[in-house]
């Protein structure tokens, strides 16, 4: 449905070029989700974004491809790309309430929408499909949040009116970023069972950006693990989940807060996007770091011959995860 | 003795045309010098309402707000403002809460030039550059507009500035709920170090139970404006006695995807709106385990042990309702690596 290929997004700003998103590949299958998770700051909006067509001055997206149903995103005019948007593709910001217009209500949002869209329909028409997606995500009194303004919504409001909008003209693709974190348990785990049956039995696809690695677990078929702005690990979740191969997916997935335990929180701090590192991105914080780590970039490799893992690390030697690498090691110096 | 105390307190939002919404409802609770109060519960149940009527961002209705033996609804403006260097917030969204024309240092320095207006333009610098630090965000990001920064490093920005003048009392809306474990965790840590050396008080607003179960001494749980169940987190987590509290936490996601976590006690039915005025139990609607008197009989909030108390009329129950998710015991994620990163 959608194969992501080397994208490559820089932001100019006054210290230099910013490193936002460094050959980022991926795909996105039909009825599948797929999450994006990684360090705040690594670039995953950034790269949503930029397949997208939603960066904008001082960003420039300066290579790649976005294929989506054989038409390449990145490279088809802005205005063929909005008309796609909102229908075809829909789109959950991480800032629901940048997404809204602090001066229209929402009913006339979505009309404005649907409208733009689907042609000349009525107030009422385009009022009772408002009011059907409201009242899916959850929404209590939905006929006084469509007479309401933006100001007047609590914050996970915000973000079920954004996710109805993103959904009410059933796109094939829903990008969601960060989509249920002002949501409690119960409305977000409704609105993920909902998503999940429109992508399972309609064929949709969905990308869903998430630090929640409950999130990941219960509801992602594949997950692809991004630091510094690239993908250092990809694969179907339980696999990855059970056996990260890569020492950040190790360390992500050993912070998970634990009760009476002390937190688990990696010491030292992402590079700077601007003097990128020659090597591993990830090579000082790594505590198995060896030499060339820190010199050259490990390539995109498969994990132990599964079909779909890969990692991008020097660690592991193409049949062997790290985990039982210093074991092996150890193993072969003692026989 | 506590230090802010809450009692009573109600606010209706009013528009136009049209009933008001019943934000908050009566609500009551207080919380010690030194302790953490989370405060969890349905999206639109008026949990940011709460922490904004206690800094007195925005009026009750009715009710006392007391912080540090002062009535804060009846202070001047000139008193509010001196009050304000000791009460902080950290907003539920973090780019609206910045100003997209001020460079991120800016913004962090901001409450020193109010608060501590002896320091000379490089000490403040100085200060601000530290405390992005201690948030995790590279300093040299002073310069760039919170535009230019991701959702985690802008709700970062918010942190560093509510801190930075190490306020006795700080409102925490949602205050990791953009950024991956390892950063939450070393947010999480910074506020717990605070409090133990400066017993800074936090009201902890958020919907991540396990963040909750690690910061917080106590919870309340609110839905539809109410408190329904309020205790020490053992209480309201191991022992919910309220039947919205156990679908709340019934509904936990497992982070291991071998543990399918399933949510049998659900709540179903019409939700209601805020605008609808309730006649007895404001759970009746949806609850899983409502009997006949529910409808009519209201529920108040009463002790069932001490420091623990619960709305639903029919708690204790001899039998528990439901056995709450078994996850929730440890939070047990996928098991951690043999190999550990270091701390
Ligand atoms: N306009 C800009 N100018 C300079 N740098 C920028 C700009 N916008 C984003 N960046 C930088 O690009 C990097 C990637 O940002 P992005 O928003 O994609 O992160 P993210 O992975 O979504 O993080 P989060 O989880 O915190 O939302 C960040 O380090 C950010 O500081
Ligand atoms: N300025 C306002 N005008 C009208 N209604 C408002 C206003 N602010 C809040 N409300 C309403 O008050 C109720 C409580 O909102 P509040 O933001 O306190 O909820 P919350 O518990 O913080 O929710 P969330 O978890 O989604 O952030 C909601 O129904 C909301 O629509
Ligand atoms: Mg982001
Ligand atoms: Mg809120």
């Amino acid at each position: 449905m959608l194969e992501v290929e080397n994208v490559t997004t820089r932001f100019r700003s006054r210290r230099g070029v910013v490193h936002a998103v460094n050959g980022v590949s991926f795909r996105v299958g039909s009825s599948e989700i797929v999450g994006i998770v990684g360090e705040s700051g690594c670039g995953k909006s950034a790269t949503i974004r930029s397949v997208l067509g939603l960066i904008q001055p001082p960003g420039e997206i300066v290579g790649g491809r976005a294929v989506f149903d054989g038409t390449d995103l990145l490279a088809i005019p802005a205005g063929a790309l909005r008309r796609l948007r909102g229908s075809e593709i829909g789109f959950v910001a991480q800032n629901p309430f940048g997404s809204l217009n602090p001066i229209l209500s929402v009913a006339a949002q979505f009309h404005n929408l649907i409208v733009a869209h689907r042609g000349r329909l009525s107030r009422k028409q385009t009022r009772d499909m408002a009011l059907q997606a409201l009242q899916s995500v959850g929404i209590s009194g939905p006929e006084r949040v469509l007479d309401g303004y933006a100001h007047e919504l609590s914050g996970g409001m915000a973000q079920r009116v954004v996710i109805g909008m993103a959904t009410v003209l059933g796109p094939r693709l829903l990008v969601a970023d960060e989509p249920t974190t002002a949501l409690d348990m119960t409305i977000q785990r409704q609105i993920l069972d909902l998503l999940q049956d429109l992508v399972r039995k309609r064929e949709r696809s969905m990308i869903l950006v998430t630090h929640d690695l409950g999130v990941v677990a219960q509801y992602c078929d594949r997950v692809v693990v991004m630091y510094a702005g690239k993908v250092i690990e990809t694969g179907p979740t339980a696999q990855v989940f059970a056996r990260p191969a890569h020492p950040y997916t190790q360390a992500l997935l050993g912070s998970v807060p634990r009760r009476g335990e002390e937190i688990g929180i990696l010491a030292g701090r992402v590079p700077s996007l601007i003097d990128y590192p020659p090597g591993c991105a990830f090579s000082n914080r790594c505590v198995h770091a060896l030499d060339r780590c820190a010199r050259i970039v490990p390539a995109s490799r498969p994990v132990a011959g599964e079909d779909g893992w890969n990692v991008s690390c020097h660690l592991v030697s193409g049949d062997a995860d790290p985990l039982s690498r210093e074991e092996d090691v150890r193993a072969h110096r003692a026989g | 003795m506590p230090i802010v105390q809450v009692r009573n307190v109600s606010k209706t939002f009013y528009r136009d045309r049209g009933p008001g919404v019943r934000a908050v409802n009566d609500v009551s609770f207080s919380i010690e010098e030194g302790e953490t109060l989370a405060l969890i519960g349905e999206s639109g149940s008026g949990k940011s309402t709460v922490g904004r009527l206690m800094l007195r961002l925005i009026e009750a209705d009715d009710g006392e707000i007391v912080f540090d033996g002062h009535d804060v609804r009846r202070r001047s403006p000139e008193e509010l403002r001196r009050l304000r260097a000791t009460m902080q917030v950290v907003f539920q969204e973090p780019y609206e809460s910045l100003n997209p024309r001020m460079s991120i240092g800016a913004i962090v320095g901001e409450p020193l030039e109010i608060h501590e207006r002896g320091l000379s333009g490089r000490q403040r610098a100085a200060r601000v550059a530290e405390m992005l630090d201690e948030v995790g965000l590279d300093p040299a990001l002073a310069g760039r507009r919170p535009g230019a920064l991701s959702g985690g490093q802008q709700q970062r920005v918010g942190i560093a500035r509510a801190l930075i003048t190490r306020p006795r009392f700080i409102v925490l809306d949602e205050p990791t709920s953009s950024l991956d474990l390892s950063v939450q965790g070393q947010i999480l840590r910074l506020l717990q170090d605070l409090q133990k050396r400066l017993k800074l008080t936090y009201l902890y607003i958020s919907h991540d139970l396990s963040t909750v179960s690690y910061i917080a001494h106590r919870v309340a749980v609110m839905y539809l404006g109410q408190i329904r169940e309020i205790g020490s987190v053992d209480d309201v987590v191991n022992r919910p006695q309220d039947p919205y509290t156990r679908a709340l936490l019934n509904a936990f996601l497992s982070p291991d995807p071998t543990v399918r976590t399933r949510d049998t006690y659900r709540l179903s039915g019409e939700i209601p709106s805020p605008t609808q005025v309730q006649r007895g139990c404001f759970l009746y609607s949806r609850c899983p385990s409502r009997i006949e008197p529910c409808a009519s009989t209201p529920a108040d909030l009463r002790q069932l042990d001490p420091g623990h108390e619960v709305r639903c009329i029919r708690a204790p129950l001899s039998q528990p309702l439901v056995t709450v998710n078994p996850e929730l015991r440890t939070f047990g994620g996928p098991p951690r690596p043999t190999q550990k990163q270091q701390a």
